[in-house]
């Protein structure tokens, strides 16, 4: 079940079309840019939707319904304003988090939850690119406080609230909002964003 | 207050504020530099996060998204550029900031305010509004291996949009009916004849706001005042 894409990497004579130049192509309407574009963002949108949602039927289902979305709405992204893949993440994640809060108000399973040992080995794709990613992210995962480290991805990858947070570590909800913030920035520098 | 709301920038970045303190967020970031440069880094990381845990979907889900995106026309494009160049000039800050869905979600609000489109124009871009809706929520329901409904709901927008698969065709002489039921009883959303259905039949609907489940019936040609069948399928809404 390995997809037959090019890697991130990509081979130094061909240049990959950067993905904001794609989307300006499905803007337009252009199917086979959206069909690249699928191939080069879906690991990471499908992978983001399952470990927030951990129901493989539901990611797929938010997975297609981003992609709708994406194709629909292209021409609303700006380059000016983000990474595409960025932009797509922030769509996947939000809805993920409604279909995880929704099911938390139908049945209380927050007990079930325990993400804060940051990203899952077995979840992760078998390949280079990603696996380095991986790796750099849960190193620099490491330099967090617990209390960052677990505020930050008990709402990222389990989709609570600050405030649901607040009440599963039993600590004050200002303090939660405080270490999430604290936990990015110390995240964004070991990680070397560029602003 | 000002300095309340900046440290919640990382629980924003996350989406981690409820929808309510979400709005209020997203309304200050306009006028706030400093949390919209700092957004610009978080969601950046964000992004590095998700990298972190990506794992190839299925093979068929990539047929599935393409053929669907095949069948499924586009927002004009023309228009919304129009649009964000409004805001651009109206909002230079909240632009630069990088703050997309903020921006998405405002001009899901300034869509539906304006009414210049034609009516075909304006649907579709009051669909994409719905389905980018800051408070927009997502119920499906399944009847076995049959027919799924999903229903992506915005209240503050009162609309939804229906998302139908592999219902069953209807007989002669008989209409599905849409109805949002609430504490006020049940309230027509439309009536869809079996030339109407597609796969999937996708419908925006009004008056959604006070219900709290929406179902569909079969009724006789051209619809019922109210209900005169029991319910095919009944979807809750978040």
């Amino acid at each position: 079940m390995v997809e037959p894409v090019p890697l991130h990497a990509g081979d130094p004579d061909e240049p990959e079309t950067p993905l904001s130049t794609l989307m300006v192509r499905v803007a337009k309407g252009d199917e086979g840019a959206f069909a690249t574009l699928y191939d080069r963002t879906s690991a990471a949108v499908h992978g983001l939707t399952r470990r927030v949602v951990r129901d493989p039927a539901r990611a797929e289902e938010i997975t297609q319904e981003v992609y709708l979305q994406v194709w629909r709405m292209a021409g609303r992204y700006d380059p000016e304003l983000g990474s595409a893949k960025g932009w797509l993440l922030t769509l996947a994640h939000r809805r993920a988090v409604d279909v995880v809060r929704h099911d938390q108000a139908s049945t209380n399973r927050e007990a079930r939850y325990d993400w804060a040992g940051g990203p899952d080995v077995d979840v992760v794709d078998d390949e280079v690119m990603t696996r380095l990613e991986h790796e750099q992210v849960r190193r620099c995962l490491q330099t967090l406080t617990d209390l960052q480290r677990e505020s930050v991805t008990m709402a990222y990858y389990g989709g609570h609230t600050y405030a649901q947070v607040s009440s599963l570590l039993e600590v004050n909800a200002a303090t939660v909002k405080t270490r999430m913030r604290d936990g990015l920035i110390r995240l964004r520098d070991c990680l070397g964003v560029h602003q | 207050m000002s300095a309340e709301m900046h440290t919640m920038v990382g629980a924003y970045a996350l989406d981690a504020l409820d929808h309510r303190e979400q709005v209020a967020f997203e309304a200050h970031l306009a006028s706030c530099p400093s949390c919209a440069d700092e957004l610009v880094g978080f969601r950046a990381t964000a992004e590095r996060l998700g990298d972190a845990v990506a794992t190839a979907p299925p093979r068929r889900l990539r047929a599935a998204v393409l053929q669907q995106a095949a069948r499924t026309s586009q927002e004009r494009r023309v228009i919304s550029m129009q649009r964000s160049d409004r805001w651009r000039r109206r909002m230079p800050m909240l632009v630069a900031a990088a703050s997309v869905l903020a921006v998405v979600g405002l001009l899901g609000v300034y869509l539906v305010e304006r009414d210049r489109l034609s009516d075909q124009q304006n649907q579709q871009e009051r669909e994409a509004a719905v389905l980018a809706a800051t408070d927009a929520t997502t119920s499906s329901q399944r009847l076995g291996g049959g027919p799924r409904v999903k229903v992506i709901a915005s209240r503050s927008m009162d609309s939804a949009v229906v998302v139908m698969h592999d219902v069953p065709p209807l007989q002669e002489g008989t209409n599905y009916q849409m109805w949002a039921v609430g504490d006020g009883g049940a309230k027509s959303l439309g009536v869809m004849a079996g030339d109407d259905l597609t796969e999937p039949t996708t419908r925006l609907v009004k008056g959604i706001r006070g219900a709290d489940w929406v179902g569909i019936t079969v009724e006789p040609e051209g619809g019922s005042k109210r209900p005169t069948s029991e319910p095919l399928i009944k979807v809750q809404l978040a």
